[in-house]
C-alpha cells in the first residue's frame, strides 16, 4: 500500500513536467503545509502569503532541474521555503522581530484561538515567549526548531532539508533547545508566569 | 525524540496558531503558479543537472585558460624581459651582450630569446651545441663570446678535437674569434700545450749503416 502510494506520488512529480493538471494537483497537495509552516514562522499572515507565492513561484521556475521522488520534493520545497523566510528576516532586519506581531495582536483575536483551560494572559504569553525565544536563535538552529516541532520531520529529513547530517541536526537542535531553555528560566526570573514547558 | 525535545512539542502544541490557508490566496497563486508552468513550458530551456554542471565547468576552464593566455601575454610582452635579465644569475653578461648589440625593440626580444635557448645549453652542460652556437656567423658575437667562455669551462679533449677541425677548415688565426677563445680556454684547464708537436726525430739505425730513418708511430 505504502509502496504504491510512493510509486504514485513519483509518478506525479513525472507527470507534473508535462502534464499540467499533474502539476495543479502536486500545488494543491504541498500548498497548505508550506503555508502553514510560512504562517508559523512569519509575523503576519500577508507576509505568510507572500513569502508562500515565492516559494511555488520559484519552485515552478526550477522545477525542472528537479530530480527525485516527492519526499525529495517535500524536502526541496521545505529548503525553499526555509531560504526565503531567512531571506526575508535578513532584508528586513528584524530577525528577533517576529514576535511583535504576538504583542500587536489584540487580546481578543488570539482569545477566539486559545484553549479554554489556557486564560487569555496566560496565551498571550506562550505565543509570544515561543515567537520570542525562537526568534532569537541563529537563523539554522530557526531552521531546525522549526522544522521539527511545528512540522514534525525527524533528523534525517530535516537533515534533507538543510543538507546536513542527521547527527549534526540532532546536536545543533539540542543546543537550540538548551538557548531556549536559559531564555525560558531568565524571563521567568524576571517576570514569572504560571506555565512552564520543562519542568 | 528525548525527554526534552517531548516537552518542548508538548508546549508547541498547547499554543494556538493561526495558521489556516486562505482559499482566495491558494487559488489566486494556482492560478499564476500554472501561468508559469504554462510559460517555462513554452521558453524555459531544459538542462539536464549533469550538463549544466559540466557547461559550468568548461566555463571556468575557459575563463581560467583565458586569463593565463592574457596574463602569459602581458608577461611576454611588458615584464618577461626585463624580469628574465633582472633575476638572472649572469646578469651583467647579458646585459654586456645586449649593450653590445645595442639592440631595441623586437631585435632585443629576439636576442633575448637566444640567450634564454643558450642558457638552457649551458645548463645541460651540453657541450656540442655549445660549439655549434660558437661556430655560428650569424649569431651575436657577444654571444658567441660567452657561449665559448662555457664550452671553455665544461669542454673535455673531444670538445677540443671538434674545435681545432672547426679552427683549421675556417682557417681561423684571430686569437679573439670565440672559437679560439673556447679552445684555449680547455687547453689551459686541462694543461695542454697549444704549441705545434715536433717533427719526429731521426735515429740512426745500426742496421741501415749509419743512415737515418724516420722513427714509426707508436700504434
Amino acid at each position: 500500500m505504502e509502496a504504491t502510494q510512493t510509486e504514485s506520488q513519483g509518478c506525479l512529480i513525472e507527470q507534473a513536467r508535462t502534464d499540467k493538471s499533474a502539476f495543479a494537483a502536486l500545488f494543491r497537495r504541498h500548498y497548505d503545509e508550506i503555508y502553514r509552516y510560512c504562517a508559523r514562522r512569519l509575523p503576519s499572515a500577508a507576509v505568510a502569503e507572500d513569502i508562500t507565492s515565492q516559494v511555488f513561484l520559484k519552485m515552478v521556475k526550477t522545477f525542472s532541474n528537479f530530480m527525485g521522488d516527492e519526499t525529495a520534493f517535500r524536502c526541496w520545497l521545505f529548503r525553499i521555503a526555509c531560504n526565503e523566510i531567512n531571506s526575508h528576516y535578513r532584508k528586513a532586519g528584524r530577525q528577533t522581530k517576529a514576535y511583535e506581531k504576538i504583542k500587536n495582536e489584540s487580546p481578543t483575536e488570539l482569545a477566539d484561538t486559545t484553549d479554554d483551560c489556557d486564560s487569555k494572559e496566560e496565551a498571550i504569553a506562550k505565543r509570544e515567549f515561543l515567537a520570542e525565544a525562537i526568534g532569537r536563535l541563529k537563523p539554522e538552529h530557526q531552521d531546525i526548531v522549526s522544522l521539527r516541532f511545528y512540522e514534525g520531520l525527524n533528523s534525517t529529513e530535516i537533515g534533507d532539508v538543510l543538507e546536513m547530517k542527521p547527527a549534526t541536526v540532532r546536536s545543533q537542535l539540542a543546543r537550540a533547545l538548551k538557548t531556549i531553555k536559559e531564555y525560558y528560566q531568565n524571563r521567568q526570573q524576571q517576570t514569572p508566569g504560571k506555565w512552564c514547558w520543562y519542568e | 525524540m528525548n525527554n526534552e525535545e517531548q516537552k518542548f512539542q508538548q508546549f508547541v502544541d498547547s499554543v494556538r496558531f493561526e495558521d489556516a490557508p486562505n482559499e482566495a490566496h491558494r487559488d489566486k497563486l494556482e492560478k499564476q503558479v500554472l501561468e508559469t508552468w504554462d510559460h517555462e513550458q513554452k521558453y524555459g530551456d531544459y538542462v539536464e543537472p549533469v550538463s549544466l554542471y559540466v557547461r559550468k565547468l568548461a566555463i571556468a576552464a575557459s575563463f581560467l585558460v583565458v586569463c593565463g593566455l592574457l596574463f602569459y601575454g602581458i608577461e611576454s610582452m611588458f615584464i618577461g624581459e626585463q624580469n628574465y635579465v633582472a633575476h638572472h644569475p649572469e646578469k651583467e653578461a647579458i646585459e654586456q651582450i645586449i649593450e653590445s648589440e645595442a639592440a631595441t625593440g623586437a631585435e632585443k626580444k629576439q636576442l633575448v630569446a637566444q640567450i634564454k635557448d643558450v642558457w638552457n645549453k649551458i645548463s645541460a652542460r651540453d657541450t656540442d651545441a655549445l660549439v655549434a652556437v660558437v661556430e655560428a656567423d650569424e649569431t651575436a658575437y657577444a654571444l658567441r663570446k660567452w657561449a665559448a667562455k662555457y664550452v671553455g669551462k665544461y669542454g673535455g679533449t673531444e670538445t677540443l678535437n671538434a674545435l681545432e677541425s672547426a679552427i683549421e677548415q675556417m682557417d681561423i688565426t684571430n686569437p679573439d674569434n670565440p672559437l679560439m677563445i673556447a679552445a684555449d680556454a680547455i687547453r689551459d684547464r686541462l694543461g695542454i700545450d697549444s704549441t705545434p708537436e715536433p717533427e719526429p726525430q731521426a735515429v740512426p739505425d745500426a742496421n741501415t749503416n749509419g743512415s737515418f730513418e724516420a722513427v714509426p708511430e707508436a700504434d
